[in-house]
């Protein structure tokens, strides 16, 4: 009701206000200085008020401004300096020529909420922004692939190589224990799913049937199904202060995605062709055996079979698939001042380093522009997307039945291959991997459609003021198909009298959300501006997963009617937010920024419903560069502005946490109830994260290099807690808030063009980025998490370590540490690594020489440790590469004792990507095809080409756990990372 | 005409708002679980009877490790040939702590019934408490046997757990709290005001339950030295020395849906089994010993893991459905030789041991001092009772790890769990 009476108020302000006469015609062209073409697209401001336009196709504008006799007029243009004119009445037809700088992005717009965004000059916050070029530098299946190293403070981490993705993204650090750990997603101004769905495979592998009982189905993240090439830009919102309109959802940051549109003018076509090859990135070895050791390890049965003399490199069988990769692209763009449309259609075929696996893609995308009139614009933006993913069976299981695990124990002398159709049994594991892998299927299949509108009407405008309102509504629905089969001869499924397993899981995930947005700005005659936002928003989510297991299957069939036992369950995610915000904006002549802001919550997932959490902000910036005091250091610092914001956001509780519920559990088909294992929290609240940055931006030599440097600190409290209460109570855990965490670090970004000449540019960029975080306050007594136990690797959640600490059995050496902790009560674990990196650098560099343009980003991680219990399993199963050499046989033998062998440096050196281009620009095509082409474009690329690390094990990049926020390093026998490469053709015509 | 559309639009928006504002209930039930108040007594007793199920599986095979009945071998997980057969004990490890925790959930639905029991009129609210109250007493033994001396908590009602408390005052609580129940379920009527599965078939009235429940305080009465005691329970159980010795209260398993399969059962023949004989098990064996030969399956060949070797399927459990003891008559029988054994009486011993064995194939023995007669008894034990959670219980009761093979240079006889480390 309130907002029904907000938005009364003001309509009626709006027309009690006059309109002013005395007319100012002005018209002209704006062109690029270097070679004097005409420059669409430029906008054109008349400062101090609201009237601005856009230039056209030839470079040509016109505006009418009333009630003044002489205005400035600002040109502005991503890629180009910002250049001003004044102009009067006596001003004849204006022509304007704009100069290259290719750092120079100050008049970008940086979005900051729903409805609120920023040019970049007066920005508070470091906001980075990559557009279309970087994301599709090198064809990349998902769109989070695609970001690794592409910004500073942000970790895009691959969970596992499965076809498909399963990518976790970290902003700032970890800001929850128990909590979402995934950023929020809002693409073209709507926020979407990136859930992770598990397969249900942990029928088959029972990975979360002993040491944890965290699901490990390896899954997928749903941020996957967009395609990169769809992409205009990508901005981040990394922290609090920046993110704070965003609310109860943005404590793990803002990931701010839009899709391409529409140009006007002839209708343009792309068309592009990759084709490519996947393989693994690293191979470990196998062990060589003899005689003697093959009947050490595996006894007189062991022997018998080394002696028929039959050897098989089974990580060549199993991971060495060359893997073929076809992407197929097209888009359309075009119309007229009226409508523009953005057309496009992609078609992607990757099979993975494992044979049988694989992904593929079709998307189809829309997006609609229409001005009705100068005052009513509406934009459609539509996606279809359907996505296939056999994802193979890998990762942790307790059954013997993963590739790597069944592996681990057999030896390279056991030869599973199949004799005339008939696969051998497997006598050093439960499964025969080579036979999992030619019968199972493990498939996720994904049809999604996700659309979102955007309505804008000019209620009121005048030179001085404007009122806009926006109303943005969108929906997200998928239905997400989980088909494994697992056939009843396969040698696993032998050991049940049920053999046979169908899985199948049905997800249908539908997320709707409606913003009503209303915009107040009023120049002051004194050059200084105001804007005023207000907003409400409505969110519902409802994610329905039913998940059948059929067991004791018909041979040949997977239908569930065709099993003799069936098993059902369905999990429900019903979440229902609403939202208000406020923001008012004060600009002093572009030389003093301020805002203040305010968005309140509330959600179906917080204890109290009806209470609105509020999460304040507030930011100044100013420019030092345009006061006369700077005039002398202009020449070095060009642009300089110092800025600092601060804010709070949330992380709403798990949908499950406030009840204390009774499970269903049945037995000779009678129902019963059982107490939940975990004690629910009725009063349970959204974690607070609360942030200060400072830093400077700074754009140096005339444009030639930009700095920009950033030092925050993040403090989150009422941290939610899954505390372990006494299991004698009946359960084994309650949630409460209770604890704080602090994270501080810096960012540094240094972008420099040393080289610009007519024929040949570079430009590079270094991101460095470091933070480290502290467990300032824990309501509950220290505790172990994440992994499997102690012994073998765990996290440690103690107050003064860093949450990411990584324990053992190691204890502390005797002395006052030792002995304080121990007074406490506490184990006195010695840290042997953690997670969190020690810092990240990521370099990037395009050179351009004519028609060739080369470009690149090198990713190093310095730092950050892995419990790789791959090793483990292999030493364990006698088949390490390394188990006849000492320091292995060291390693083994003080298995449960001593865990730091086991716990490694995940640091590495990375070629992200790679893309060497030579393009035909439209003037070497005036004889082809009758002159019908635009260009032409030839491209080598690749992906992760080249590594540096220290890890022994496949890939630094690996979670057997997927997106936790706590406990991700940990490998068990994973789907190896790979690395690609493309030969890529594209024709625009 | 402007001003007509511009109120139009803002009665759309108002209205818009109104839909979602309305729609949008935000205070929701837990979609996917029950309420308390939704839980009847006959869900809270059924409830009771699958979770005694729940992870038992990790206990028996954790017992049946420490106790050298079998191996385990698990290529994915270490524990099980290292932990168990030479320690240290992880307090916080996944062997302890699950199936500790299972229990006490099944405590607190027992609980619940209690103060469910309470609300019902005089006949059916005994019934239903006394059945609450011996299924609370099972599932405190069972956490009992894996701790031992180390203790349980017994008194677990409220938010706040009760102290510790150790062996002998855990088991002289079970043993009255288990005599509570059997009064309770003498004043029951006819029939229990809900259904018990075909694992309680001829133990599902009131009346018949109380043998069982006798039954089983027998055997806490036997593990607390108490012969007279356990001699007198025995009277009012379903022991018959010439009776089935299958006869007994047993878990029971089904494919439907939400149910759990016999996790003990794996395919004998398969290629790879996890669960394999302890070597000592055949080298002990009497000839012609059936419980031998139908608990074990000699594989064609043997499988060696970490260091272990072992051809000896087990076919205890003969189907993934098959129902799999709580307690039976052979223990019984058994339970009342070791208490005659414990008074002196060898001969009252001697009939009911050769019973056993006669069912078994076996000649008769002579019991002929009370050290030999215990011996006697332990191999017997060991022998009826395989994998049925007994053996590391009764060495350690009667001071007789010693007996048990060391496999490896290193390995140890675990004495007890250790408490969890959650629970302090």
């Amino acid at each position: 009701m309130r907002v029904q009476r907000f938005l009364m108020l003001a309509a009626l302000v709006m027309f009690s206000m006059g309109l002013l006469a005395q007319e100012l015609a002005i018209s002209g062209t704006v062109t690029n200085e270097t070679d004097g073409n005409p420059l669409p697209g430029v906008t054109i401001v008349v400062k101090n008020t609201t009237i601005s336009t856009v230039s056209g196709e030839s470079g040509a504008f016109d505006l009418k401004v009333t009630g003044f006799e002489s205005v400035t007029l600002q040109f502005s243009f991503i890629g180009f300096a910002a250049k001003t004119e004044t102009v009067s009445a006596s001003t004849d037809s204006l022509n304007v020529a704009l100069k290259e700088a290719p750092l120079a992005l100050s008049e970008e717009i940086v979005v900051t909420g729903f409805a609120t965004s920023v040019k970049r000059q007066n920005l508070a916050n470091s906001v980075a922004t990559i557009t279309a070029e970087k994301i599709a530098r090198a064809p990349s299946q998902t769109l989070d692939g695609a970001l690794s190293g592409k910004f500073a403070g942000v970790l895009v981490s691959q969970n596992t190589g499965a076809p498909g993705g399963g990518i976790s993204m970290t902003l700032r650090g970890v800001s929850t224990i128990n909590g979402s750990s995934q950023p929020l997603y809002v693409v073209d101004g709507v926020i979407v799913s990136n859930t992770e769905v598990q397969s249900g495979v942990n029928e088959v592998t029972a990975a979360a049937a002993a040491g944890s009982r965290s699901p490990q189905d390896q899954p997928s993240n749903r941020i996957a199904d967009l395609a990169p090439s769809d992409i205009e830009s990508i901005e981040i919102l990394k922290g609090p202060s920046a993110a704070a309109l965003y609310g109860a959802k943005a404590s793990n940051g803002v990931v701010i995605i839009s899709t391409k549109k529409g140009r006007a003018g002839e209708t343009v076509y792309n068309i592009s062709q990759s084709y490519g090859q996947r393989s693994i990135i690293k191979k470990l070895g196998v062990r060589t055996f003899t005689a003697e050791t093959a009947f050490a390890t595996f006894g007189q049965a062991g022997l018998d079979v080394f002696n028929q003399g039959n050897f098989v490199n089974y990580e060549d069988e199993i991971y060495g698939n060359k893997g073929d990769i076809f992407e197929t692209r097209f888009n359309a763009s075009g119309g007229n001042e009226k409508t523009r449309f953005y057309f496009s259609g992609l078609a992607l075929s990757d099979e993975g380093i494992i044979e049988r696996t694989g992904y593929e893609k079709y998307g189809l995308r829309i997006n609609l522009d229409h001005h009705f009139n100068d005052r009513f614009t509406v934009s459609l933006a539509t996606n279809f997307v359907k996505s296939s993913a056999d994802r193979g069976l890998t990762g942790n299981d307790n059954t013997g039945t993963t590739f790597g695990v069944s592996l681990s124990s057999t030896p390279s002398f056991m030869d599973l291959r199949p004799v005339d159709g008939v696969y051998p049994i497997n006598p050093f594991a439960q499964s025969n991997a080579v036979q999992t892998r030619d019968l199972i299927r493990n498939r996720e299949t994904v049809n999604r459609s996700m659309v979102s509108a955007k309505f804008d009407w000019s209620v009121f405008e005048s030179a001085r003021q404007s009122l806009d309102f926006n109303l943005t509504a969108g929906t997200d629905f998928f239905t997400l198909q989980n088909d494994a089969r697992f056939p009843r001869d396969l040698q696993f499924e032998q050991v049940s009298d049920q053999p046979g397993t169908a899985i199948l899981g049905e997800t249908e995930s539908e997320l709707t959300n409606l913003y009503l947005n209303l915009t107040h700005t009023l120049y002051s005659t004194g050059g200084i501006s105001f804007r005023t936002t207000g907003g409400v928003q409505f969110e519902e989510g409802d994610l329905n997963n039913i998940n059948v297991v059929g067991s004791n299957l018909i041979e040949g069939q997977f239908n569930l009617d065709n099993a003799a036992g069936v098993t059902v369950t369905q999990n429900r995610i019903i979440q229902v937010d609403q939202g208000y915000f406020f923001q008012e904006e004060i600009n002093f002549n572009d030389k003093i920024y301020f805002t203040a802001g305010v968005r309140g919550d509330s959600s179906s997932a917080n204890g109290d419903t009806d209470k609105y959490y509020t999460f304040p902000k507030s930011s100044l910036s100013v420019r030092l560069s345009e006061y006369e005091f700077w005039s002398g250091l202009k020449d070095i610092f060009t642009e300089f502005k110092l800025r600092a914001a601060w804010g709070q956001t949330g992380n709403l509780p798990p949908p499950f946490a406030k009840y204390t519920s009774f499970n269903s559990v049945n037995i000779a088909g009678m129902g019963g109830l059982l107490p939940s294992t975990l004690a629910g929290n009725p009063d349970i609240e959204p974690e607070t994260s609360e942030e200060l940055e400072i830093g400077f931006d700074a754009t140096i030599l005339n444009g030639k290099g930009t700095i920009e440097f950033s030092y925050f600190q993040q403090d989150i409290s009422d941290l939610i807690l899954f505390r372990q209460v006494p299991p004698s109570t009946g359960f084994t855990q309650e949630v409460i808030n209770g604890g704080e965490m602090t994270t501080d670090g810096m960012e540094l970004a240094l972008n420099f063009n040393p080289v610009r000449t007519s024929n040949f540019n570079w430009t590079t960029g270094i991101n460095y980025y470091t933070y480290d975080s502290e467990i300032t306050r824990l309501d509950v007594t220290s505790f172990t998490t994440g992994g499997f136990a102690a012994f073998l690797g765990q996290y440690l959640l103690r107050e003064g370590y860093s949450p990411t600490t990584i324990i053992g059995s190691e204890l502390l050496p005797e002395g006052p540490e030792r002995t304080a902790l121990e007074a406490q009560g506490l184990v006195p674990y010695q840290p042997l690594g953690n997670e969190t990196p020690d810092f990240q650098v990521a370099w990037d560099n395009v050179f351009t020489y004519k028609n060739f343009s080369l470009s690149g980003l090198i990713d190093w991680k310095e730092g950050g440790d892995i419990i790789n219990l791959t090793v483990l399993l292999t030493d364990l199963g006698g088949t390490t590469y390394d188990l006849d050499d000492p320091v292995a046989q060291q390693r083994l033998a003080g298995l449960g004792t001593s865990t730091a062998p086991f716990i490694e440096d995940g640091g590495y050196i990375r070629l992200r990507d790679l893309r060497l281009q030579y393009e035909i620009g439209r003037s070497g095509l005036d004889n082809i095809v009758y002159g019908k082409l635009h260009h032409l474009r030839f491209a080598l690329t690749g992906r992760n080409l080249w590594t540096d690390t220290d890890y022994s094990s496949y890939d630094p990049e690996v979670s057997n756990f997927g997106s936790v926020a706590i406990g991700r390093s940990v490998e068990v026998t994973p789907f190896p990372s790979s690395k690609s490469y493309y030969f890529e053709v594209s024709v625009g015509m | 005409m402007k001003n007509l559309k511009t109120v139009s639009l803002l009665c759309g928006i108002s209205a818009s708002l109104f839909f979602f504002g309305c729609s949008s209930e935000q205070d929701i039930d837990d979609p996917n679980a029950a309420s308390e108040t939704s839980a009847s007594i006959a869900f809270l007793a059924t409830g009771i009877e699958a979770g005694i199920r729940l992870d038992h599986q990790i206990y028996l095979r954790s017992v049946a490790v420490m106790g050298r009945d079998i191996y385990y071998f698990e290529p994915s997980d270490p524990r099980y040939t290292q932990e168990l057969m030479r320690g240290p004990i992880d307090a916080n490890g996944f062997l302890l702590t699950r199936p500790w925790a299972s229990r006490y959930r099944v405590i607190r639905d027992c609980n619940t019934l209690i103060d469910r029991a309470a609300e019902l009129s005089g006949g059916d609210g005994n019934s239903t408490a006394g059945f609450a109250r011996t299924m609370m007493a099972y599932q405190l033994l069972i956490n009992l046997n894996y701790t031992d001396e180390n203790g349980i908590r017994v008194d677990v009602k409220g938010t706040v757990p009760g102290p510790f408390v150790g062996r002998t005052e855990a088991l002289a609580a079970i043993g009255g709290m288990l005599d509570t129940a059997n009064g309770e379920l003498q004043g029951g009527n006819a029939t229990f005001p809900f259904r018990l599965t075909s694992g309680f078939a001829g133990f599902s009235t009131p009346a018949s339950f109380a043998q069982f429940n006798r039954g089983l305080r027998a055997r806490v009465a036997a593990y607390q030295g108490d012969f007279q005691t356990a001699l007198n329970a025995l009277q009012g159980s379903f022991i018959d020395a010439s009776g089935d010795m299958k006869n007994g209260v047993y878990h029971v398993y089904s494919t439907g849906s939400g149910d759990q399969l016999n996790p003990i059962f794996e395919n004998p023949s398969a290629d790879f089994v996890k669960a394999l004989g302890h070597p000592s098990f055949e080298a002990d064996a009497e000839a012609g010993d059936t419980r031998f030969s139908s608990k074990v399956l000699k594989r064609p060949a043997a499988t060696t893991f970490d260091d272990l070797t072992s051809d000896l399927g087990v076919v205890v459990a003969t189907s993934s459905v098959s129902p799999f003891p709580i307690i039976r008559n052979e223990e019984l029988v058994l339970l009342r030789a070791e208490a005659n054994i414990g008074l002196g009486e060898l001969g009252a011993a001697e009939s009911d041991i050769n019973a056993v064995r006669a069912n078994a194939g076996l000649g008769a023995v002579s019991l002929t001092s009370a050290d030999q007669a215990l011996t006697q008894l332990l191999h017997e034990r060991r022998y009826s009772l395989w994998l049925e959670g007994h053996r590391w219980v009764d060495m350690r009761r009667y001071g007789r790890f010693s007996e048990l093979t060391i496999d490896r240079a290193g390995d140890v006889i675990i004495p007890m769990m250790p408490i969890p480390t959650n629970e302090n």
